[in-house]
């Protein structure tokens, strides 16, 4: 049986072979912003992403209340070369993915519902 | 390995993204943005808006994620966000700026009003002339005896370790307070 952390690394590495070259990296980052589990590329400093991701999610969620429009889903930034998407799953943990330029953000959007579903799933169990 | 996750706050312009880059061992993610304030401009040209991020290395098991906030108080939403989590904090008060002390007793307030855990104040630019001992600045903080308040410049390496190694210590000796509390002992005692 595998552990916790190689299941949700598997369930990483399944979102991002799925989407042939559309991601270019996934982390779990827990809500204070300390990293999980990674399938980044060698290029990206997963600590530090893990930093700006929980930040990141901090402020959407600060902002939606702000604004009263409810629990925050997610959050995408629409960059030059690329997007980085980041949503709150399972209990206080963040979903962030690094898509390359052109990718297919709605099919990735979806799936990584499905994604965090899983990783929600394997947390309570 | 295990990551400690430690917030580095203070008011504008104390030396918290010097700090990190002091002692931080990747690169560190910084937010820094050119101000437009004039008389925040006056201290200095760029300031925090978001976070600086750094890592230190303490041994081959445990680690330190330093996150550093920003430091005026119309950021304090980001204070809340960034102490999420944190082991233990320190505040940092420029030693030469006395009119600011007030904004450093907000930030000791605020943090204190959102988390219990240990913390340490570091008073940064000792090497500058017109510098106040720390013991004037602990008494103008109102800052109790049992709290450390260090003499500290941010581009020190041994200075910042110093004040680092002061934290963990004080996470360290709080941690074994607690681990003995008085329900323990009486047990001991009755048994």
């Amino acid at each position: 049986m595998a552990s916790r952390s190689e299941q949700i690394n598997t369930i990483l590495g399944q979102l991002v072979t799925n989407n042939g070259n559309d991601i270019n990296g996934a982390a779990l980052i827990s809500s204070d912003g300390i990293l999980i589990s990674s399938r980044m590329s060698a290029d990206v400093n997963a600590d530090r992403m893990g930093a700006i991701a929980a930040t990141m999610m901090g402020v959407t969620t600060r902002v939606v209340n702000d604004l009263k429009i409810g629990k925050a889903n997610e959050a995408i930034v629409n960059a030059e070369s690329g997007y980085l998407l980041v949503m709150p799953v399972a209990t206080q943990m963040i979903l962030a993915i690094i898509l390359r330029q052109h990718a297919n953000l709605g099919m990735i959007r979806i799936e990584a519902r499905e994604t965090g579903r899983a990783i929600a799933e394997l947390m309570s169990a | 390995m295990v990551n400690y996750k430690i917030v580095i706050t203070g008011a504008y312009a104390a030396g918290k993204s010097q700090f990190i880059r002091t002692v931080s061992e990747i690169d560190v993610v910084d937010t820094d943005v050119p101000v437009t304030h004039t008389e925040e401009k006056e201290l200095k040209h760029h300031t925090t808006v978001g976070l600086d991020f750094g890592t230190l290395t303490i041994d081959a098991e445990q680690r330190l994620l330093l996150f550093g906030t920003p430091g005026q108080e119309r950021f304090d939403f980001m204070w809340e966000i960034l102490a999420e989590g944190c082991l233990g904090y320190i505040v940092l008060v420029d030693s030469c700026r006395p009119a600011h002390f007030n904004e450093t007793i907000v930030v000791l307030e605020r943090f204190a009003a959102m988390t219990p855990v240990p913390f340490v104040v570091a008073a940064t630019k000792q090497d500058l002339p017109g510098a106040l001992p720390p013991t004037y600045i602990r008494r103008r903080l109102g800052l109790p005896n049992d709290i450390p308040i260090l003499a500290c410049v941010a581009t020190d390496y041994a200075a910042v370790s110093d004040v680092i190694s002061t934290l963990l210590d004080r996470i360290d000796v709080l941690a074994q307070d607690s681990s003995s509390s008085p329900v323990t002992h009486k047990e001991h005692s009755h048994g």
